[in-house]
């Protein structure tokens, strides 16, 4: 696999934007970055469906763009270098190992493809609602905030104007 | 658009240029506004879908170098501590803007006098009280009377609520027996006239869907309009021009097709903010202003005063529903503004209450802090702070500086080919000293209402919202760009109306400041028409 195979593809909008294969290794990658929730029977980011939204995202800016093709390349390498198969396929803990080192190698590339899967993840409606979060946009319905007991106030009316005369 | 000459033009249809029109549309002069953005259609705002937060990272970022909209310029802040924050549209950065609208103080007008250091303004604070009251009334401004920080004033709405989040500051700050009182805010809280009430949807910063936020495109536009003042937009302005006599004739600027235009005017307004304002004026060189317009003193640029901004954000244990609520309007503390030379510094610094961030911001700052890690850890470091963060910002009083300036960059261009603005700013000590004690202080108010653990930012890098200085105002032509009414020293007929006026900065938002000088200066024209030019 070469930089060149795993670049973007421009292809309509309604098609995945990069090919089957690099769909089934980001999926696995997004699993490790954010793993399932079993607590809330959240499945990672990459189970979640989320591989297409975050290749879309990366290739709105071409720096996202290369970094996340130039990881897909080192990580296939990886996992074939410490566990003589694809990525997806490894155990959990050869994984880990391929991520370490990948971490070691690029130190930058993870860190930017968490920016681009968190940002995916914290807006589905299925993860909003699992953290407890309306899932929906605020607008137009907002949010309902009580009224405040300016009570509170209290200390602070007693105080005599303390503002600067000049 | 053909060339007739109009008697008014105004550059800019921002805060000032907006409330400056209005006002002076009841002269019936011909009034023209040129404006390089657009109108902003607010269904299109962010808070209307899930991405709303990830959109304030890209097509709303504060940052025009991020956003890269057709209406942005470039700016070169890549040297400075504190990157420039601003939009270009109508309404200009009100479009984006906190609305946190406190006013200044007597004693900001006076810091020569009273503390020995920069200079005090041509006016005071009681000139522009009737000012600020009617600017109040256009907005519509949420607050509460009685605030022991302040002479007397009337909010013309009642306050935005704290929701528990403030509540629980608000009691950390009681527990120290220091001041807070409920914000200024510039957020109809009830239905006020064509605004809708707010109803918390959270990220003002990306633009009130609602319209229940003050942007000058809702307020004092619509009334300029109907009053006769004409608004173009898309149009970017070159340079302005100059008869043999030096008084200013009108512009060059290039229309929304991109094609060079030339609009002739007998006076001419700048309102284009104080790095925009100086770009322009330095951009405007001639054979009678050969370093610049207005620029022979040299002075149009220099003393550039940001308002450094120190960040803490206090974890909590129990959540506090901080994502409901205008972002930067809650509650402002104004215990150490003014000048107690123990504390190390001279003048002060105000507190803003910051709400919490949604689950996307919580998720990217816990990334850059390393309390979210990817890997098995990162559901127990989400859970740790989603919703368990308050922030308050200092927002500390720099000092003017020429060494601190606005020039133009020797090689970056706008999409027109203009030369762009670069900023040269280092952080003064006084200024340094100030964020630190602010910073501290903080921690204790955040510690004292039930913080865990805090987290600061200071100076925050992305928070250069408030531009101030670079054509500043006085008697002296040898020390100020205008007079005391926004007329340049230089060239009779060319005002400045933003915040490049200010001789100093205050420690609190300059917006209301800002649009209460701009109604003053229209009013002096107003009442001086006739010698207008002596």
């Amino acid at each position: 696999m070469t930089g060149d195979d795993v670049g973007m593809t421009e292809t309509p909008a309604a098609a995945p934007a990069i090919d089957a294969a690099r769909q089934r290794l980001l999926a696995a990658l997004l699993d490790e970055l954010v793993p399932p929730r079993a607590e809330a029977a959240l499945p990672g980011a990459g189970a979640l469906g989320l591989a297409d939204a975050v290749a879309r995202s990366a290739a709105e800016n071409p720096g996202l763009a290369s970094v996340l093709a130039e990881t897909l390349v080192q990580l296939a390498a990886l996992a074939q270098q410490h566990g003589g198969t694809s990525f997806p396929d490894l155990d959990p803990r050869a994984r880990r190992v391929a991520l370490d080192a990948l971490a070691a190698r690029a130190p930058g590339s993870l860190p930017a493809l968490c920016f681009l899967t968190y940002a995916a993840y914290y807006r589905d409606p299925r993860v909003l609602e699992a953290i407890g979060h309306p899932p929906r946009p605020p607008y137009p319905l907002g949010y309902e905030v009580p009224p405040t007991d300016f009570g509170l106030l209290e200390p602070v009316r007693r105080r005599a104007p303390f503002y600067r005369s000049v | 658009m053909a060339d007739d000459p109009v008697d008014v033009l105004i550059i800019g249809a921002g805060a000032a240029g907006a409330a400056f029109a209005w006002s002076l549309a009841e002269t019936r002069m011909n009034i023209l506004c040129l404006e390089q953005g657009d109108w902003m259609n607010p269904a299109e705002y962010p808070t209307a879908g899930l991405d709303c937060e990830a959109r304030g990272q890209s097509d709303f970022a504060f940052s025009p170098n991020t956003r890269q909209r057709p209406a942005d310029y470039p700016v070169n802040d890549a040297e400075s501590p504190i990157a420039i924050s601003n939009f270009n549209a109508v309404g200009g950065s009100t479009i984006l803007y906190a609305g946190h609208f406190p006013r200044m103080k007597p004693s900001d007008f006076r810091v020569r006098s009273l503390d020995g250091v920069a200079d005090d303004w041509p006016l005071d604070y009681a000139t522009l009280e009737p000012y600020w009251a009617e600017n109040d009334r256009m907005m519509g401004v949420a607050g509460l009377a009685g605030d022991p920080a302040y002479p007397p004033k009337e909010p013309t709405l009642p306050p935005v609520p704290l929701g528990k989040l403030g509540e629980t500051v608000a009691r950390g700050f009681n527990e120290l027996g220091w001041h807070w009182w409920p914000s200024d805010s510039a957020i109809a809280t009830r239905p006020y006239g064509d605004r809708a009430p707010c109803i918390n949807l959270g990220p003002c910063v990306s633009g009130c869907a609602q319209g229940a936020k003050a942007s000058t495109d809702l307020t004092y536009w619509p009334a300029a309009i109907r009053a006769g003042v004409r608004l173009e937009t898309r149009c970017r302005v070159r340079e302005i021009t100059v008869r043999p006599d030096g008084l200013a004739d009108g512009v060059v600027y290039y229309d929304a097709d991109g094609v060079e235009r030339r609009q002739r005017a007998e006076i001419v307004v700048l309102a284009c903010n104080g790095v925009g304002t100086p770009r322009l004026l330095l951009n405007s060189r001639s054979p009678q202003f050969p370093d610049g317009l207005a620029n022979r003193n040299g002075l149009v640029g220099r003393n550039l005063m940001f308002h450094p901004y120190g960040m803490v954000m206090g974890i909590f244990d129990e959540p506090l529903d901080g994502y409901q609520g205008p972002t930067g309007c809650g509650l402002m503390s104004h215990e150490f503004y003014e000048t107690d030379r123990a504390r190390g510094f001279v003048r002060g610094f105000s507190y803003e209450l910051l709400r919490g961030f949604g689950p996307v911001t919580t998720a990217l700052w816990g990334l850059a802090s390393g309390r979210v890690p990817w890997g098995p850890d990162h559901h127990r470091g989400f859970g740790d702070v989603i919703d368990r963060m308050a922030g308050l910002i200092a927002i500390c009083e720099d000092l003017p500086e020429e060494h601190n300036r606005v020039v133009l960059d020797p090689e970056l261009r706008d999409g027109h080919g203009i030369p762009a603005p670069k900023i040269e700013y280092q952080l003064s000590d006084n200024s340094r000293r100030m964020l630190d004690y602010g910073v501290a202080r903080a921690q204790e108010a955040l510690t004292a209402a039930g913080a865990r653990s805090t987290f600061v930012e200071a100076p925050l890098r992305l928070a250069g919202w408030h531009l101030m200085g670079t054509a500043r105002m006085g008697t002296d032509p040898a020390r100020s760009v205008v007079d005391e009414w926004g007329r340049s020293h230089d060239v009779r007929n060319l005002f400045v109306i933003d915040g490049s006026v200010f001789v100093t900065a205050g420690a609190v938002n300059p917006t209301c400041t800002i649009q209460g000088l701009a109604l003053y200066i229209a009013d002096r024209i107003k009442k001086n028409l006739g010698n207008l030019f002596e």
